[in-house]
């Protein structure tokens, strides 16, 4: 039989034909970066999210983020990991209470996905858009006294490489310095290669841009642990959904301080070292570094309209896992974080040092009561940016 | 007559066969682009 149909194929038309399709498809790709696919946007839960193998492209962002910057509207990106996602918040989401106070000449967009820290993604097409819109402005949820490095891929997708080789970000040479410099320093070169590899192919062909649309669309192709049962279904048709949230009563019954001890104490021992038990230094080293790490990679031109939020633990978490040294010494280290920021040009707010165990659903994701704290703290700082930027 | 269809019908597969492997082409490259283990967050 194969013998059969290659007598009966044209090889030249054949071959012909492979490009075509190739282009074709390109070309398709191409379009589809220059348009918004997303149909009433609402964030990127875990079903439209990494977690589940979509991985929204940094095109795709600005395409959505510009329908509303054309009509006039101020838009607020929203960026960095869970919390700021509002994991567990079902139809209490943070990001729409703050849509509803900022009114309808704003946007709020939510772009935050699960462990994504705050130069990624939704930075990068913040900053693609300040090149010629205004009234733009990136809100983020940050761990404390931390940056990551932009070029850093988010769960294997080379954001950065992205946007750069799509030409959709302005020229920052502090940057691209700061990259190359750390690219010495990349232990995995070969890892590093592929990234660059893969997003400069894309540059050309478009295949990100072009399957993921299909994938929310028409048909998804990949499957994953978390769709398994109906895995092909288009993600436009998958519902955001969190599950409800248990009584307080029950609520932290995963607590487990083995666990949490740990992450909590990390939240402080590396911007401050213990000295001697219970006494904490400032480590003027890694402060050195993480300065470094901030101005390299965040112009001083839109420092102005980026608010970072350092969001504190569930109180019961901390209660039942720190200390009172260690209780005091995180507060200092939330305190540090957002002076630093403040310091730096950009806006930086504390949230959590009033919420109580019921504005959390576990150990530092908010409720729906926790969430409306937020987006009021973050809206009056929004109004006093926007003044700013007059 | 006969020869006419079937060189018509060899051409239309050819072309139909050309065009889906070029489809598939880049679809590969979306897949290679994807990282190799998923990322799971939280247990579904």
């Amino acid at each position: 039989m194969w013998l059969k149909l290659r007598e009966r194929i044209n090889a030249s038309a054949f071959l012909i034909c492979v490009l075509v399709g190739f282009a074709t498809c390109s070309y398709a790709g191409h379009k589809c970066a220059q348009h918004n696919p997303f149909i009433n946007f609402r964030r990127f839960h875990r079903l439209l999210n990494a977690e589940t193998y979509f991985y929204p492209t940094v095109s795709q962002m600005v395409a959505l983020a510009k329908e509303s910057l054309d009509k006039g509207e101020k838009v607020v990106i929203v960026g960095g990991n869970s919390i700021a996602m509002g994991k567990g918040q079902g139809k209490d989401l943070w990001t729409e209470n703050l849509q509803r106070r900022l009114g309808p000449d704003y946007k709020v967009l939510n772009f935050a996905q699960s462990l994504m820290p705050p130069l990624s993604g939704p930075y990068l097409a913040f900053l693609s858009l300040t090149q010629k819109y205004n009234f733009v402005f990136y809100v983020a949820v940050a761990e404390y006294c931390s940056v990551n490095d932009v070029e850093e891929p988010y769960q294997g997708y080379p954001y950065w490489w992205d946007a750069y080789y799509k030409k959709l970000l302005p020229p920052v040479p502090s940057i691209e310095n700061w990259i190359s410099e750390r690219a010495l320093l990349t232990r995995d070169k070969q890892a590093s290669d592929e990234c660059k590899l893969g997003a400069y192919l894309d540059s050309l062909f478009y295949f990100r841009d072009l399957w993921t649309t299909v994938g929310y669309k028409y048909f998804f192709t990949v499957w994953t642990p978390g769709t398994a049962a109906n895995f092909w279904e288009p993600r436009q048709l998958v519902p955001d959904y969190d599950p409800p949230v248990l009584p307080i009563a029950a609520r932290f019954y995963n607590f487990n301080p083995e666990i949490d001890k740990p992450r909590l104490k990390a939240r402080f021992n590396w911007i401050y070292q213990e000295t001697a038990p219970e006494q904490w230094q400032l480590s003027e080293d890694n402060l050195f570094m993480l300065k470094n790490a901030m101005s390299a990679q965040i112009p001083t031109e839109v420092r102005p309209k980026m608010l970072i939020i350092g969001v504190r633990d569930c109180p019961y978490y901390v209660r039942q896992d720190l200390t009172q040294k260690e209780q005091q010494q995180l507060i200092r280290t939330a305190k540090q974080s957002t002076k630093l920021w403040r310091d730096f040009g950009c806006r930086a707010i504390e949230a959590g040092g009033d919420y109580v165990d019921e504005d959390f659903i576990d150990d530092c994701h908010l409720s729906a009561t926790g969430g409306v704290k937020l987006a009021k703290s973050v809206a009056e700082e929004l109004s006093k940016m926007e003044d700013a930027c007059r | 007559m006969q020869m006419n269809k079937e060189t018509m019908l060899n051409a239309l597969l050819s072309i139909i066969l050309g065009l889906l492997v070029g489809i598939f082409f880049h679809y590969l490259l979306y897949r290679f682009s994807l990282p190799r283990e998923p990322f799971i967050y939280a247990n579904f």
